[in-house]
Protein backbone atom coordinates (compact mmCIF):
# COMPACT_ATOMS: atom_id res chain seq x y z
CA UNK A 1 0.00 0.00 0.00
CA UNK A 2 1.40 3.09 -1.54
CA UNK A 3 0.37 6.71 -0.86
CA UNK A 4 0.48 9.63 -3.72
CA UNK A 5 4.56 10.37 -3.46
CA UNK A 6 5.42 10.45 -6.89
CA UNK A 7 2.56 7.96 -8.32
CA UNK A 8 4.33 7.41 -12.15
CA UNK A 9 7.43 6.56 -10.22
CA UNK A 10 6.51 4.48 -7.29
CA UNK A 11 3.97 2.21 -10.52
CA UNK A 12 7.35 1.91 -12.61
CA UNK A 13 9.30 0.14 -10.31
CA UNK A 14 6.31 -2.10 -9.04
CA UNK A 15 5.92 -2.97 -12.70
CA UNK A 16 10.15 -3.50 -12.44
CA UNK A 17 9.94 -5.89 -9.56
CA UNK A 18 7.38 -8.23 -11.18
CA UNK A 19 3.74 -6.93 -9.49
CA UNK A 20 0.69 -7.33 -11.56
CA UNK A 21 -1.39 -5.53 -9.07
CA UNK A 22 -1.00 -3.01 -6.05
CA UNK A 23 -3.38 -0.97 -3.99
CA UNK A 24 -2.45 2.55 -3.40
CA UNK A 25 -3.83 4.70 -1.49
CA UNK A 26 -4.99 8.60 -2.95
CA UNK A 27 -6.36 6.95 -6.40
CA UNK A 28 -9.96 6.97 -7.67
CA UNK A 29 -11.49 3.72 -9.05
CA UNK A 30 -10.10 0.41 -10.25
CA UNK A 31 -7.68 1.23 -13.36
CA UNK A 32 -4.84 -0.53 -15.02
CA UNK A 33 -1.68 1.76 -15.61
CA UNK A 34 1.21 0.77 -17.18
CA UNK A 35 -0.07 -3.04 -17.06
CA UNK A 36 -0.35 -3.13 -13.30
CA UNK A 37 -3.80 -3.60 -12.05
CA UNK A 38 -4.02 -0.50 -9.64
CA UNK A 39 -6.81 -1.32 -6.65
CA UNK A 40 -7.99 2.24 -4.75
CA UNK A 41 -7.42 1.50 -1.01
CA UNK A 42 -7.84 3.32 2.08
CA UNK A 43 -7.07 2.85 5.81
CA UNK A 44 -9.45 4.12 8.51
CA UNK A 45 -8.32 4.94 12.22
CA UNK A 46 -11.53 6.01 13.36
CA UNK A 47 -14.35 3.23 12.58
CA UNK A 48 -16.82 5.96 13.86
CA UNK A 49 -16.00 8.54 10.96
CA UNK A 50 -15.98 5.58 8.42
CA UNK A 51 -18.58 5.60 5.76
CA UNK A 52 -19.03 2.23 4.12
CA UNK A 53 -17.81 2.33 0.39
CA UNK A 54 -17.52 -0.09 -2.23
CA UNK A 55 -15.53 1.86 -4.25
CA UNK A 56 -12.02 1.94 -2.07
CA UNK A 57 -10.67 -1.49 -0.63
CA UNK A 58 -11.15 -0.52 3.23
CA UNK A 59 -8.32 -1.60 5.77
CA UNK A 60 -9.04 -0.44 9.55
CA UNK A 61 -6.06 -0.22 11.79
CA UNK A 62 -7.20 -0.45 15.13
CA UNK A 63 -5.02 2.22 17.32
CA UNK A 64 -6.79 0.72 21.21
CA UNK A 65 -7.75 -3.21 22.13
CA UNK A 66 -11.47 -1.80 22.24
CA UNK A 67 -11.42 -0.70 19.13
CA UNK A 68 -9.33 -3.20 17.45
CA UNK A 69 -12.18 -5.70 19.43
CA UNK A 70 -15.22 -4.43 17.43
CA UNK A 71 -13.43 -4.36 14.51
CA UNK A 72 -14.81 -7.97 13.63
CA UNK A 73 -18.59 -6.22 13.50
CA UNK A 74 -17.52 -3.44 10.98
CA UNK A 75 -18.74 -3.42 7.98
CA UNK A 76 -17.43 -3.41 4.41
CA UNK A 77 -14.15 -3.27 6.04
CA UNK A 78 -11.46 -5.74 4.20
CA UNK A 79 -8.73 -6.12 6.27
CA UNK A 80 -7.53 -5.48 10.05
CA UNK A 81 -4.23 -3.82 9.68
CA UNK A 82 -1.55 -4.14 11.73
CA UNK A 83 1.83 -2.29 12.12
CA UNK A 84 4.59 -1.88 14.53
CA UNK A 85 2.52 0.44 16.58
CA UNK A 86 -0.39 -1.54 17.38
CA UNK A 87 0.76 -4.95 16.87
CA UNK A 88 0.66 -5.57 20.53
CA UNK A 89 -3.17 -5.54 20.01
CA UNK A 90 -2.82 -8.93 17.97
CA UNK A 91 -3.49 -11.83 20.72
CA UNK A 92 -5.66 -14.70 21.57
CA UNK A 93 -8.68 -12.52 22.36
CA UNK A 94 -8.33 -10.22 18.64
CA UNK A 95 -8.01 -13.49 16.49
CA UNK A 96 -11.21 -14.95 17.95
CA UNK A 97 -13.18 -11.86 17.58
CA UNK A 98 -12.03 -11.94 14.16
CA UNK A 99 -12.75 -15.24 13.59
CA UNK A 100 -16.69 -14.15 13.73
CA UNK A 101 -16.35 -11.89 10.98
CA UNK A 102 -14.81 -12.05 7.25
CA UNK A 103 -12.05 -9.21 7.38
CA UNK A 104 -8.70 -10.97 6.71
CA UNK A 105 -5.02 -9.93 9.20
CA UNK A 106 -3.45 -7.46 7.04
CA UNK A 107 0.18 -7.19 8.07
CA UNK A 108 2.85 -4.38 7.24
CA UNK A 109 6.82 -5.12 6.20
CA UNK A 110 7.07 -1.71 6.78
CA UNK A 111 8.96 -2.05 10.34
CA UNK A 112 11.42 -4.53 9.34
CA UNK A 113 13.46 -2.23 7.52
CA UNK A 114 14.12 -0.61 10.76
CA UNK A 115 16.56 -2.44 12.46
CA UNK A 116 15.98 -1.44 16.07
CA UNK A 117 12.47 -2.34 15.64
CA UNK A 118 12.69 -5.73 14.15
CA UNK A 119 13.29 -8.29 16.71
CA UNK A 120 10.49 -7.35 18.37
CA UNK A 121 8.07 -7.30 15.54
CA UNK A 122 9.36 -10.21 13.91
CA UNK A 123 8.84 -12.13 16.91
CA UNK A 124 4.86 -10.11 17.35
CA UNK A 125 3.99 -10.75 13.51
CA UNK A 126 5.23 -14.55 13.97
CA UNK A 127 3.11 -15.14 16.85
CA UNK A 128 0.06 -13.18 15.58
CA UNK A 129 0.71 -15.11 12.08
CA UNK A 130 0.86 -18.38 14.00
CA UNK A 131 -2.88 -17.68 16.21
CA UNK A 132 -4.36 -16.60 13.19
CA UNK A 133 -3.34 -19.68 11.04
CA UNK A 134 -4.55 -21.46 13.72
CA UNK A 135 -8.04 -19.89 13.02
CA UNK A 136 -8.38 -20.22 9.43
CA UNK A 137 -8.15 -16.66 9.02
CA UNK A 138 -7.12 -14.95 5.69
CA UNK A 139 -3.19 -13.44 6.03
CA UNK A 140 -2.26 -10.84 3.54
CA UNK A 141 1.33 -8.81 3.47
CA UNK A 142 2.09 -5.41 2.35
CA UNK A 143 4.88 -2.98 2.23
CA UNK A 144 2.99 -0.07 3.35
CA UNK A 145 5.43 1.90 1.61
CA UNK A 146 5.71 5.51 2.08
CA UNK A 147 8.74 6.19 -0.33
CA UNK A 148 10.19 4.40 -3.01
CA UNK A 149 13.12 2.85 -0.68
CA UNK A 150 10.28 1.02 1.35
CA UNK A 151 9.36 -1.23 -1.20
CA UNK A 152 9.47 -4.73 -1.02
CA UNK A 153 9.96 -7.43 -4.30
CA UNK A 154 8.05 -10.02 -4.46
CA UNK A 155 10.42 -13.00 -3.66
CA UNK A 156 11.83 -11.06 0.05
CA UNK A 157 8.57 -11.74 0.76
CA UNK A 158 8.59 -15.52 -0.10
CA UNK A 159 11.41 -15.54 1.43
CA UNK A 160 9.91 -14.22 4.45
CA UNK A 161 7.41 -16.44 4.31
CA UNK A 162 9.50 -19.25 4.03
CA UNK A 163 11.58 -18.53 7.19
CA UNK A 164 8.57 -17.66 9.17
CA UNK A 165 7.02 -20.75 8.17
CA UNK A 166 4.17 -19.25 6.12
CA UNK A 167 4.94 -19.60 2.44
CA UNK A 168 1.48 -19.14 1.34
CA UNK A 169 1.04 -15.36 2.85
CA UNK A 170 1.24 -14.16 -1.05
CA UNK A 171 -2.18 -16.10 -2.58
CA UNK A 172 -4.13 -14.79 -0.13
CA UNK A 173 -4.52 -11.47 -1.79
CA UNK A 174 -6.41 -13.02 -4.47
CA UNK A 175 -8.89 -14.14 -2.24
CA UNK A 176 -9.08 -10.76 -0.32
CA UNK A 177 -9.90 -9.05 -3.66
CA UNK A 178 -12.50 -11.53 -4.75
CA UNK A 179 -14.48 -10.76 -2.11
CA UNK A 180 -14.19 -7.60 -2.31
CA UNK A 181 -15.12 -7.26 -5.76
CA UNK A 182 -16.19 -10.72 -7.15
CA UNK A 183 -15.88 -9.47 -10.78
CA UNK A 184 -12.72 -8.24 -10.85
CA UNK A 185 -10.34 -9.62 -13.69
CA UNK A 186 -7.23 -11.37 -11.94
CA UNK B 1 13.17 -93.41 37.53
CA UNK B 2 16.56 -91.62 37.90
CA UNK B 3 16.84 -91.43 33.72
CA UNK B 4 13.58 -90.19 33.97
CA UNK B 5 14.69 -87.07 36.05
CA UNK B 6 17.77 -86.52 34.17
CA UNK B 7 15.65 -86.41 31.34
CA UNK B 8 13.02 -83.98 33.02
CA UNK B 9 16.59 -81.74 34.05
CA UNK B 10 18.05 -81.89 30.68
CA UNK B 11 14.62 -80.50 29.21
CA UNK B 12 14.15 -77.58 31.87
CA UNK B 13 17.73 -76.27 31.64
CA UNK B 14 17.60 -76.52 27.62
CA UNK B 15 14.59 -74.48 28.33
CA UNK B 16 16.13 -72.16 30.38
CA UNK B 17 19.59 -71.75 28.42
CA UNK B 18 17.11 -71.22 25.19
CA UNK B 19 15.11 -68.27 26.66
CA UNK B 20 18.17 -66.28 28.54
CA UNK B 21 19.96 -66.58 24.82
CA UNK B 22 16.43 -65.47 23.37
CA UNK B 23 16.48 -62.47 26.08
CA UNK B 24 20.19 -61.47 25.47
CA UNK B 25 19.62 -61.22 21.65
CA UNK B 26 16.55 -59.28 22.52
CA UNK B 27 17.67 -56.81 25.23
CA UNK B 28 21.01 -56.41 22.82
CA UNK B 29 18.91 -55.14 20.27
CA UNK B 30 16.57 -53.09 21.81
CA UNK B 31 19.89 -51.33 23.56
CA UNK B 32 21.32 -51.05 19.66
CA UNK B 33 17.98 -49.33 18.39
CA UNK B 34 18.25 -47.10 21.74
CA UNK B 35 21.55 -45.82 20.73
CA UNK B 36 20.44 -45.52 17.00
CA UNK B 37 17.96 -43.16 17.58
CA UNK B 38 20.00 -41.43 20.52
CA UNK B 39 22.67 -40.65 17.51
CA UNK B 40 20.22 -39.74 15.34
CA UNK B 41 18.75 -37.47 17.66
CA UNK B 42 21.61 -35.74 19.01
CA UNK B 43 23.53 -35.54 15.21
CA UNK B 44 20.33 -33.45 13.60
CA UNK B 45 20.40 -31.31 17.05
CA UNK B 46 23.96 -30.37 16.39
CA UNK B 47 24.71 -30.69 13.06
CA UNK B 48 22.70 -29.35 10.16
CA UNK B 49 24.00 -29.85 6.72
CA UNK B 50 25.67 -26.68 4.97
CA UNK B 51 23.99 -26.41 1.53
CA UNK B 52 25.55 -24.08 -1.34
CA UNK B 53 23.05 -22.19 -3.39
CA UNK B 54 23.10 -19.74 -6.00
CA UNK B 55 20.53 -17.35 -5.40
CA UNK B 56 19.84 -14.73 -8.63
CA UNK B 57 18.95 -11.75 -7.70
CA UNK B 58 18.45 -7.92 -9.43
CA UNK B 59 19.42 -4.78 -8.26
CA UNK B 60 16.46 -2.53 -8.87
CA UNK B 61 18.25 1.04 -8.98
CA UNK B 62 16.20 4.19 -7.43
CA UNK B 63 18.56 6.65 -8.72
CA UNK B 64 22.55 5.22 -8.90
CA UNK B 65 23.59 1.61 -9.37
CA UNK B 66 26.63 0.70 -6.61
CA UNK B 67 29.70 -1.07 -8.29
CA UNK B 68 30.83 -4.83 -7.73
CA UNK B 69 32.96 -4.07 -4.60
CA UNK B 70 30.43 -1.73 -2.78
CA UNK B 71 27.36 -3.94 -3.70
CA UNK B 72 29.92 -7.14 -2.07
CA UNK B 73 30.82 -5.21 0.83
CA UNK B 74 26.88 -3.81 1.50
CA UNK B 75 25.56 -7.45 1.20
CA UNK B 76 28.08 -8.59 3.58
CA UNK B 77 27.80 -5.93 6.16
CA UNK B 78 23.66 -6.38 6.27
CA UNK B 79 23.93 -10.25 6.63
CA UNK B 80 26.54 -9.24 9.59
CA UNK B 81 23.69 -6.89 10.50
CA UNK B 82 21.32 -9.15 10.58
CA UNK B 83 22.28 -12.42 11.68
CA UNK B 84 24.87 -11.12 14.13
CA UNK B 85 28.90 -12.09 13.59
CA UNK B 86 28.53 -16.00 14.47
CA UNK B 87 25.67 -16.29 11.89
CA UNK B 88 27.83 -14.00 8.93
CA UNK B 89 30.48 -16.44 9.82
CA UNK B 90 28.18 -19.82 9.09
CA UNK B 91 27.51 -18.68 5.45
CA UNK B 92 30.09 -17.71 3.37
CA UNK B 93 28.87 -15.19 1.06
CA UNK B 94 30.17 -14.17 -1.81
CA UNK B 95 28.99 -12.15 -5.02
CA UNK B 96 29.87 -14.34 -7.82
CA UNK B 97 28.50 -12.18 -10.54
CA UNK B 98 26.78 -8.37 -10.59
CA UNK B 99 26.80 -6.52 -13.51
CA UNK B 100 26.02 -2.56 -12.94
CA UNK B 101 24.26 -2.28 -16.43
CA UNK B 102 21.25 -4.92 -16.15
CA UNK B 103 21.74 -5.18 -12.20
CA UNK B 104 21.98 -8.65 -12.66
CA UNK B 105 23.17 -10.43 -10.24
CA UNK B 106 24.67 -14.10 -8.62
CA UNK B 107 25.19 -14.48 -5.14
CA UNK B 108 26.74 -17.87 -3.39
CA UNK B 109 25.68 -18.73 0.12
CA UNK B 110 26.70 -21.94 1.92
CA UNK B 111 24.28 -22.25 4.88
CA UNK B 112 22.05 -24.83 6.70
CA UNK B 113 19.16 -22.01 6.43
CA UNK B 114 19.56 -19.61 3.05
CA UNK B 115 15.95 -17.90 3.93
CA UNK B 116 17.01 -15.63 6.58
CA UNK B 117 20.13 -14.78 4.57
CA UNK B 118 18.32 -13.75 1.52
CA UNK B 119 15.48 -12.21 3.56
CA UNK B 120 18.31 -9.51 5.18
CA UNK B 121 20.36 -9.08 1.76
CA UNK B 122 16.18 -7.56 0.42
CA UNK B 123 16.77 -5.31 3.62
CA UNK B 124 19.27 -3.37 2.02
CA UNK B 125 18.07 0.20 0.72
CA UNK B 126 20.86 2.03 0.89
CA UNK B 127 24.76 0.73 -0.37
CA UNK B 128 27.86 3.22 -1.23
CA UNK B 129 25.14 6.25 -0.81
CA UNK B 130 23.03 4.64 -3.52
CA UNK B 131 19.46 3.84 -3.15
CA UNK B 132 18.61 0.52 -4.11
CA UNK B 133 16.23 -2.51 -4.15
CA UNK B 134 17.14 -6.08 -3.87
CA UNK B 135 14.93 -8.17 -5.59
CA UNK B 136 15.40 -12.03 -6.01
CA UNK B 137 14.81 -13.74 -8.39
CA UNK B 138 15.52 -17.52 -8.14
CA UNK B 139 17.68 -20.29 -5.91
CA UNK B 140 19.49 -22.76 -7.86
CA UNK B 141 21.80 -25.49 -6.63
CA UNK B 142 24.80 -24.85 -9.50
CA UNK B 143 26.69 -22.04 -10.69
CA UNK B 144 25.42 -23.78 -14.65
CA UNK B 145 22.06 -23.37 -13.73
CA UNK B 146 22.52 -19.91 -12.12
CA UNK B 147 24.54 -18.49 -15.15
CA UNK B 148 21.47 -19.78 -17.24
CA UNK B 149 18.71 -18.29 -15.41
CA UNK B 150 21.22 -14.65 -16.14
CA UNK B 151 21.14 -15.38 -19.34
CA UNK B 152 17.15 -15.41 -19.63
CA UNK B 153 16.38 -12.17 -16.68
CA UNK B 154 18.90 -10.58 -18.88
CA UNK B 155 17.51 -10.94 -21.82
CA UNK B 156 13.70 -10.26 -20.41
CA UNK B 157 14.90 -7.32 -18.97
CA UNK B 158 17.39 -5.63 -21.50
Amino acid sequence: MINNLGKEKLISIYRTLGYKAIGMVGVEGVKIVENILVIPRIVINDIKKFKPSESYLVAYKPSKKEYARRAGKVKRVSTILFDGSNIELCDDEQVEVMKRGSAALELLLRPLLDSNALPKYLFMMRKCLELAHREGIDIVISSGARSLEELWPPGTIWALGSMIGFRDMASNWVEVLRRWRPGLHL
Amino acid sequence: METWLAFIAAIISLIISTTSIYMVVRLKGEISRKKGIEVGISSKSVYRERIKRYVVFRVVRIDDSPSFEELESCLKETVKESLGLLGFSETSIKLVRYKVESGIGILRIVSNNIYPIIFSISRLRRCGGKRIVISPLKITGTVKGAYKKVTIYESKYR
